[in-house]
């Protein structure tokens, strides 16, 4: 649907270009989470800069889904990204409960 | 593009924006409560713009566009491309009900934490390094203060070994 349009980054069509450009924006975001998270002072920061790498994570799952959209079949990564988004939700609660009472029963 | 994809991109565009300017705020906000609040608007609200982008990318699809085959638009591939936008509205309302779940959870078990010092920023009348926000009980909360921490599994400056002998 785009063959009229000049490719315009690393040859590829300007959709999959505008989708290629979120996936560099969400691994600069997830880089500067990274810092907070190595360097945060306690504990809760480090799993408030966790949950949201995981947040950005499940987005770049999706848009890596529609990378090869008019060829591809993203049904398959939107699936790991909804199973990926409710194990970033368990993961934070269950990390949460063992720091509050020191056992996960 | 199409007309959807263009507007798609727009909607990628503040998505940008959002998960920039959040995670920026993460990295540089002074204390651990304001920290909270960036992160907790940009998990909801930029992955919001940024599906809604990707689902108009995908309702481009059915429009027909004059570049392309006729066989190109059957009934096989309009089911497929409804079924991936209901599936990404599914994932974009699983976020927005988890996530600021998360951020609620987070708070609250800083705030019922008695051992970690949290430093709160403009807080003069507490040491440094200490916070009075843990000492604050609200109606509902968990009056009865937490255990003493059992083991020291993460402490690893204490793993000396003359406090091993002892």
């Amino acid at each position: 649907m785009t063959a009229a349009m000049p490719p315009l980054l690393l040859g590829l069509s300007a959709a999959s270009s505008m989708i290629f450009a979120t996936c560099v924006v969400l691994l600069i975001s997830t880089a500067m989470l990274l810092i907070r998270a190595l360097k945060g002072p306690t504990e809760f920061d480090r799993i408030l800069a966790v949950n949201a790498i995981g947040t950005k994570a499940v987005l770049l799952v999706s848009c890596i889904a529609f990378l090869d959209l008019e060829r591809g079949t993203p049904g398959f990564f939107i699936d790991t990204a909804i199973v990926y988004a409710l194990i970033n939700f368990v993961a934070t609660i269950a990390i949460l409960k063992y720091i509050q009472y020191r056992r996960l029963g | 593009m199409g007309i959807l994809q263009i507007i798609g991109s727009l909607f990628l565009v503040g998505g940008w924006v959002f998960a920039l300017t959040g995670s920026f705020g993460v990295l540089r906000m002074p204390d651990f409560y304001s920290r909270l609040h960036p992160a907790g608007k940009t998990d909801s609200f930029a992955q919001a713009l940024i599906v809604l982008g990707l689902c108009l990318f995908a309702l481009q699809g059915l429009i027909p566009s004059g570049d392309e085959p006729e066989h190109a638009h059957d009934w096989l591939s309009t089911v497929g491309t409804i079924d991936l936008v209901l599936k990404l509205l599914l994932l974009t309302a699983l976020i927005f009900l988890t996530s600021p779940t998360s951020t609620h959870a987070i708070s609250k078990a800083a705030r019922l934490d008695r051992f970690t010092k949290i430093h709160v920023e403009g807080d003069d009348l507490a040491d440094a390094g200490d916070s009075r926000v843990g000492d604050i009980v609200v109606e509902g909360d968990v009056h009865v203060p937490l255990a003493d921490r059992p083991s020291k599994v993460f402490d690893i400056d204490d793993d000396k070994p003359e406090a091993e002998e002892s």
